[in-house]
Formats: C-alpha cells, sequence, structure tokens
C-alpha cells in the first residue's frame, strides 16, 4: 500500500483532468490511499473525483489578500498557507505526483517528505528537475501554437509507472442529483414524441479558457438545426451566471420559450452529464469533467486555444472560420448517429479532427476541412519519433503506410526539408562535442563550449524536426546537479552523446521514408 | 451623578439618557441623544444598506451604535458590528451600565492601533471590507489613535512580527532580517539556496500570483 499525494494546484480543468490519472493509481492497486492538494476554491471539484480518500487545500485568495493589504501584518498570510499545508508537511508520502505541472508544486515538493516524486521539481540551484524522460517531455517540449504529439496525461501515467485505465468510473455522482436528473431526461428523451427516443445534446454555454464563448448566431443555428429535427433534442446548460442567462433568454425569445436549459453547478454536472448523449463544448472545465466521464464530446476551439479532449470518442473543431462550425457539428453527428441533418456547406474551412487510440496511445486525424499534407506529414511522423525518443519501436507500419499511400513528392518535400534541419543540428552538435574536448584540455576554451551548448540548446525552440529531441537534451543538463565542474562536463558529454543516438533515429525515420520500395520492380532477367 | 473617575463626568439628558462627559466635551446630545442618534444613522443609510460589515471609530456611550444597528437588521439577514474605542473608561462605564445586549456589536478597546491590528479576528473582520462609520465627537477627542490607526500599514520587518507567526508558520518559514518580500529577492538572487526552508518563500509568491490571477467565482 503507499500513501501518494497529487498535487493539482494550477486550475480547475486541470483538477478535473487528474481523475484519469488517480483512478490508474487506485486501478494499479486498490490498497493505494490517494490525498489531492488543491486549491479551496475549487476544492468542490476535488471532491468529485472518486479514488481520492482526502483532499488539502490552500486558501489562496486568502493568502493573497494577506500579503497584499498594507494593513495587514505578513504574518498572518504566512500562517495561512503553513497552517493548511501542516498536514502535507508532516506526512511521510510514499510518491508525489506534480499532476499540475505548476510552479508551486515544483517549489513546494523539495520541501515535502517523500523519496518518490513523479513530475518536475525545482533544485536549490533554481534549475528544473525532471523524473525521468516522460516527464522532461511535458516540461520542455513545449511547441507554441500547437498540440504536443504525445499526450500529457500519457506523460503523467508513464512518469507515476501506472498503466492508464479505460472505461473505468472517476467521477462520484451525487444520488439525489442523479434520481432527478435522470428522471428530468427521460421525459425530455421522450418530449419529441418519436418512435425513437430523441438524441440529447447537450450545449456547453460556458466560455472556454481563453474566454471565447460561442457566437449568438452559432448557437441559434445550432439550436434551430436540432430543435427541428425528429431525432435531437437540444438541451442548453449554463451556470447561472447573468451572461448565460442573457443568452438563454435571447434563444429562448427566438424559440417560443420552448427550448429547456439546465443550470448545473460543478456539483450537479455528473448528474447532467451521464444523461447526454453528446455534449458540444468549448475548452472548459466541463469539458474536463465530460471526458473524465467518457461522455461523447464535440469540443470547438480557436486557433490559440489548448484542446481538453484526448480520448478515442471525442471530436475537435479548429475553427478557422466560426462561421462554419455549426456545419461541423452537424456534420460528425450525422456521421456518428447517422442521420440526415440539413447542412449548410458540403465544404468547411474549419479542421476537424477524430481523437482515436493505437499501440502507442492516443492521437488526433483529419476528418474534415482542408488537409494540408505537410502538417499531416510533419504530425504523425513527429508522433512516431517521438515515442521512439520514449523507447517505443520505431512505427514502420506507419511509415510504410505513409510510402505507399501518401503523395511521393509532398514526403520527399517533407522529409527533405526535416533532413536540412536534422543536418544543421548534428553539424552544431558535432561542434558542441569537439568543444568540450577543448575545455578539456583548456578551461580557456570554456566559453566557446558555452556558446556552441547555448546554440545548441537554444535549436530546441525552433520548430523543427529534431525539436523534441533537443528539449530532452536541455532538461538532462538542467538535471545535473553536482557543482563539480569537471563532473558537469562528463556528464553533458554523456548527454550529448545520448542527443547524438536520438537524432541518428530521426535519420532512420528519413532513411526509410526515403527508401524505394523496390519489391515490385521486376528484375532484368525478369524483364 | 456618580464620577466614575477624573477623566469620565455621565451626566443626564432632558431625555433621561446618560450622557458621557470627557475633558469638558459632551459626547451626544444633552438634550435628546436618541434623536441624534437616529440622525446619525439615517446619514449612513447607503452605506449601511451596501455592507453588512461595520466598523464605528468611537464608542459615546453606544446610542449611534444601536440606532445603525437597527437599520443594520433590516438591511440584512446578518450582519456585525465592531465599535473601536481607545478610551477603556468609558467602555467600562458603559458595559457597567448594560453594555450591548445585540450579540452582533462587539466593543475593541485598544490603547494602540497596533494592538487592534495584530488581532488575527479583527484582521478577519477587516478582510471583510466593512463600511467605516465616524462618531464625530468620539473622534475628535482621541484624534491621534484614530489617525494612526486609519493611516496604520503593519511592520514588514520578519523579526518585529515573528510574535504573530503560528507554530506551523515558524517551522515552515525561516525567520530573515527584512521583509518577506526583501527575503524572497535575496533567495533569487542568490544563486542557490543554501537553507530548504526558503522554497517556502517561493511557494508563498507562487500562491499569492496563482490568486491574482485567477478570476475569483
Amino acid at each position: 500500500m503507499k500513501n501518494i499525494l497529487v498535487t493539482c494546484l494550477k486550475d480547475e480543468a486541470n483538477l478535473l483532468q487528474a481523475s484519469h490519472l488517480i483512478t490508474s493509481i487506485a486501478k494499479d492497486n486498490p490498497h493505494n490511499e490517494i490525498s489531492i492538494l488543491t486549491f479551496q476554491d475549487i476544492e468542490s471539484s476535488a471532491k468529485l473525483l472518486k479514488d481520492a480518500r482526502q483532499v488539502f487545500t490552500i486558501d489562496r485568495f486568502k493568502v493573497e489578500h494577506l500579503k497584499n493589504g498594507a494593513l495587514y501584518s505578513d504574518a498572518f498570510a504566512l500562517n495561512t498557507l503553513a497552517d493548511s499545508l501542516a498536514p502535507v508537511m508532516e506526512t511521510e508520502w510514499d510518491q508525489v505526483v506534480n499532476f499540475g505541472n505548476d510552479q508551486i508544486s515544483a517549489y513546494l515538493i523539495p520541501m515535502l517528505n517523500t523519496t518518490s516524486i513523479a513530475g518536475a521539481h525545482v533544485t536549490a540551484y533554481g534549475s528544473v528537475s525532471t523524473s525521468d524522460r516522460w516527464s522532461s517531455y511535458a516540461n520542455y517540449y513545449r511547441p507554441s501554437g500547437r498540440e504536443v504529439e504525445i499526450e500529457p496525461q500519457t506523460c503523467s501515467h508513464h512518469s507515476a509507472k501506472v498503466p492508464f485505465s479505460h472505461n473505468a468510473e472517476r467521477i462520484n455522482m451525487n444520488q439525489d442529483f442523479s434520481l432527478v436528473a435522470n428522471q428530468n431526461f427521460a421525459r425530455i428523451r421522450a418530449s419529441k414524441g418519436s418512435e425513437n427516443d430523441s438524441i440529447i445534446v447537450g450545449i456547453n454555454l460556458n466560455k472556454g479558457t481563453l474566454g471565447e464563448s460561442f457566437s449568438m448566431e452559432t448557437l441559434a443555428e445550432l439550436v434551430e438545426t436540432l430543435e427541428s429535427s425528429n431525432e435531437y433534442k437540444p438541451v442548453l446548460l449554463t451556470n447561472s451566471s447573468d451572461q448565460e442567462k442573457k443568452i438563454v433568454n435571447e434563444l429562448n425569445a427566438q424559440f417560443n420559450n420552448n427550448l429547456i436549459s439546465v443550470n448545473m453547478d460543478i456539483t450537479a454536472a455528473p448528474s447532467v452529464l451521464a444523461n447526454l448523449d453528446w455534449l458540444i463544448t468549448r475548452p472548459n472545465r466541463i469539458c474536463s469533467l465530460a471526458e473524465a466521464m467518457d461522455t461523447r464530446i464535440i469540443e470547438t476551439l480557436n486557433v490559440d486555444e489548448v484542446s481538453k479532449t484526448f480520448k478515442e470518442g471525442s471530436f475537435t473543431i479548429r475553427e478557422l472560420e466560426s462561421s462554419h462550425s455549426v456545419d461541423d457539428i452537424v456534420f460528425l453527428l450525422n456521421q456518428e448517429n447517422e442521420t440526415i441533418l440539413p447542412m449548410g456547406s458540403k465544404h468547411s474551412d474549419n479542421k476537424v479532427y477524430s481523437r482515436l487510440k493505437d499501440n502507442l496511445g492516443f492521437f488526433k486525424t483529419l476528418i474534415r476541412g482542408e488537409m494540408n499534407l505537410q502538417e499531416e506529414l510533419k504530425y504523425h511522423i513527429t508522433r512516431g519519433y517521438h515515442y521512439a525518443l520514449m523507447g517505443y519501436d520505431i512505427d514502420e507500419e506507419l511509415l510504410n503506410n505513409l510510402k505507399t499511400h501518401a503523395d511521393r513528392e509532398q514526403l520527399m518535400t517533407y522529409t527533405n526539408q526535416s533532413k536540412e534541419e536534422l543536418t544543421e543540428c548534428v553539424k552544431i552538435l558535432l561542434a558542441t562535442l569537439r568543444s568540450l574536448q577543448s575545455v578539456k584540455q583548456s578551461n580557456k576554451n570554456a566559453p566557446k563550449f558555452l556558446q556552441y551548448l547555448d546554440r545548441l540548446i537554444s535549436l530546441g525552440k525552433e520548430d523543427i524536426a529534431p525539436r523534441a529531441a533537443i528539449s530532452l537534451f536541455e532538461a538532462a543538463v538542467e538535471n545535473i546537479t553536482s557543482t563539480d565542474f569537471a563532473k558537469n562536463l562528463e556528464e553533458i558529454e554523456k548527454n550529448l552523446f545520448t542527443l547524438k543516438a536520438d537524432l541518428k533515429v530521426l535519420t532512420k525515420i528519413f532513411e526509410h521514408l526515403l527508401l524505394e520500395d523496390n519489391s515490385n520492380k521486376r528484375t532484368q532477367k525478369e524483364l | 451623578m456618580e464620577e466614575l473617575n477624573a477623566d469620565i463626568e455621565l451626566k443626564q439628558s432632558r431625555s433621561g439618557k446618560t450622557v458621557p462627559v470627557v475633558g469638558g466635551i459632551y459626547l451626544h446630545s444633552i438634550y435628546n441623544p436618541e434623536k441624534e442618534a437616529q440622525a446619525f444613522a439615517s446619514n449612513y443609510e447607503n452605506s449601511i444598506k451596501e455592507k453588512s460589515h461595520i466598523l464605528m471609530l468611537g464608542l459615546g456611550f453606544g446610542y449611534h451604535v444601536e440606532e445603525v444597528a437597527k437599520l443594520a437588521a433590516k438591511h440584512h439577514e446578518s450582519f456585525k458590528i465592531v465599535v473601536l474605542e481607545p478610551n477603556s473608561k468609558l467602555v467600562q462605564a458603559h458595559t457597567e451600565a448594560g453594555g450591548f445586549e445585540d450579540s452582533r456589536i462587539e466593543v475593541i478597546n485598544a490603547s494602540a492601533p497596533t494592538d487592534v491590528f495584530e488581532s488575527y479576528e479583527f484582521i478577519m473582520f477587516l478582510s471583510q471590507k466593512p463600511a467605516i462609520l465616524r462618531h464625530e465627537s468620539s473622534f475628535n477627542l482621541s484624534k491621534p489613535f484614530f489617525k494612526e490607526f486609519l493611516t496604520f500599514k503593519a511592520p514588514t520587518n520578519m523579526n518585529h512580527f515573528s510574535g504573530l507567526m503560528s507554530h506551523h508558520a515558524q517551522k515552515f518559514f525561516p525567520i530573515k532580517e527584512g521583509s518577506v518580500d526583501q527575503a524572497i529577492d535575496s533567495a533569487k538572487t542568490a544563486g542557490g539556496l543554501k537553507d530548504k526552508k526558503d522554497f517556502a518563500f517561493f511557494v508563498l509568491e507562487a500562491v499569492v500570483n496563482s490568486a491574482k490571477h485567477t478570476t475569483q467565482r
């Protein structure tokens, strides 16, 4: 039996996402006792997590108020923080998991009584130390503007050394709320009076994490399409804010006050979500909760938002032209439910992805919208490469499929471009290694070596093929804790050779892609 | 009229109510202190309506406080009034005369504002952002005290406030020369932490930043 602390000190959506890992830890060993450390203002969400035995909280708003008020002695802020952390500090933990990957956890974890850390924490030198390669990937590989190729959930499970638990109950359901919700939704399902029960589509009006909501036009068009069908019944989901009440009122005015809306706080939300066939949502805490409950989700995002979905069965619509997102939603509903709802346009300027799973893990595939083959090649090949960096075999089946089915010219363009990027990196890597050798002869050569090292690490911030490998190298260098210069050099050298090997994996992938398939060619004798 | 002490003289108003006189100054109307108190409360009705927590500067003999309490009860299901009075003899006289029946009214007697600001309960009351009402005659009588109170800034040196730190806080945070902010800056520029406990300051800073960047529901 292990006493495990999972820290979730980022935000509410992240806390709800922790449900996957927490349940996986519990399933791995039912005797494990799992506690959560989070914020007091989101404690009600923490209590939804089924397998969390105990919830510790920090009242961050009180601490901030006391710290920043000139009237108040800082002693009160220190007392508030220390008193709330006391039970966590006094416990001996078998493992501490920094799930939130947040600053508070990173600074707190070195002070805790534990021998095993999963995730990142800050060292006494101010550098970030990661527990393993998966944690390094999650911390250091941060491509801007797009999703990472290996899901954060996959990384956190590997760091915590537990398998992902599919089809598990992760969320507590309030029996009273569920009873009422089940009765109400049964009536809603039967309300259209058609032969079959209606397909209930919940439309979550809550804003996304960057503050974006569905436009009134989108909502009106979507509601109209669903409401006028025989098969579907839309239900508006709100959090009782004035803004959302206004939206509901405006929509109802257009539909003769016939629309159904449900006000739900976070404790009632599971009972409501359990009765939905589909949830249409922006990326927010309700989306994370629905994902934890295996609700089927259609998530719409603008170009800057980070998706909250990752599991098979969910869909994401990356909005490039939001006027057509209703068509994308309708397309998905038609596809999945074999219905024929009317669509304004067969084509979409947005990108619609289906979330899937293979033997490596979770991934996404474009199912609607203009395909940019270079982007698609980049995503799938990069994903395969990143898993290879983590110790998996190179996905030869994927590479063979690409060779067989992808446009040869496009494949060559991608591969040649990436090879150039790789060559540049190898050049700098070799220069760094040579420079390191010269430092061994004289410390006077150290500045030049550091310049090369900086240049190499800075490549890990550029959008190039070897980016993740260089990020892992950077993480490994940051993990060096020795103050002895000679030992440091030794460690860096070791890591440079690891990077070299990692880049070689990429070379193998490109060689495989560029190798012509000779099996169909006839020999001279045959000719 | 029995004198309670040399500083306070208790007189009877025309309406039969006790009116304290301090240093020759009448703290309430000698004619009709209740009517005066009602007018006082009416003047502040908007503030009382908006806030269920009220800080009264000056006790007098409590008539204005009782009228404020009546208005507060009209507008709020629950409320709290804290009366701040530096004159201990006045507080004693009021208590001996029966004090306030309403348990939602609390009198704090302090000779120095520092004493008040070292009370955690008072700090929690202040964090509710109470309406602040001045009983002018009491205020003017103890002007230096109330002025110091209204312009108070808590001492920031850790050595000065270490006595206020809880047992857990003393275990968690190292006591440094200078303020908490200076300790954080010093730890950041040191190039390495000599004491693992210095992480506590970074935790504090990260918690404060997290609250700043989050909208409270």
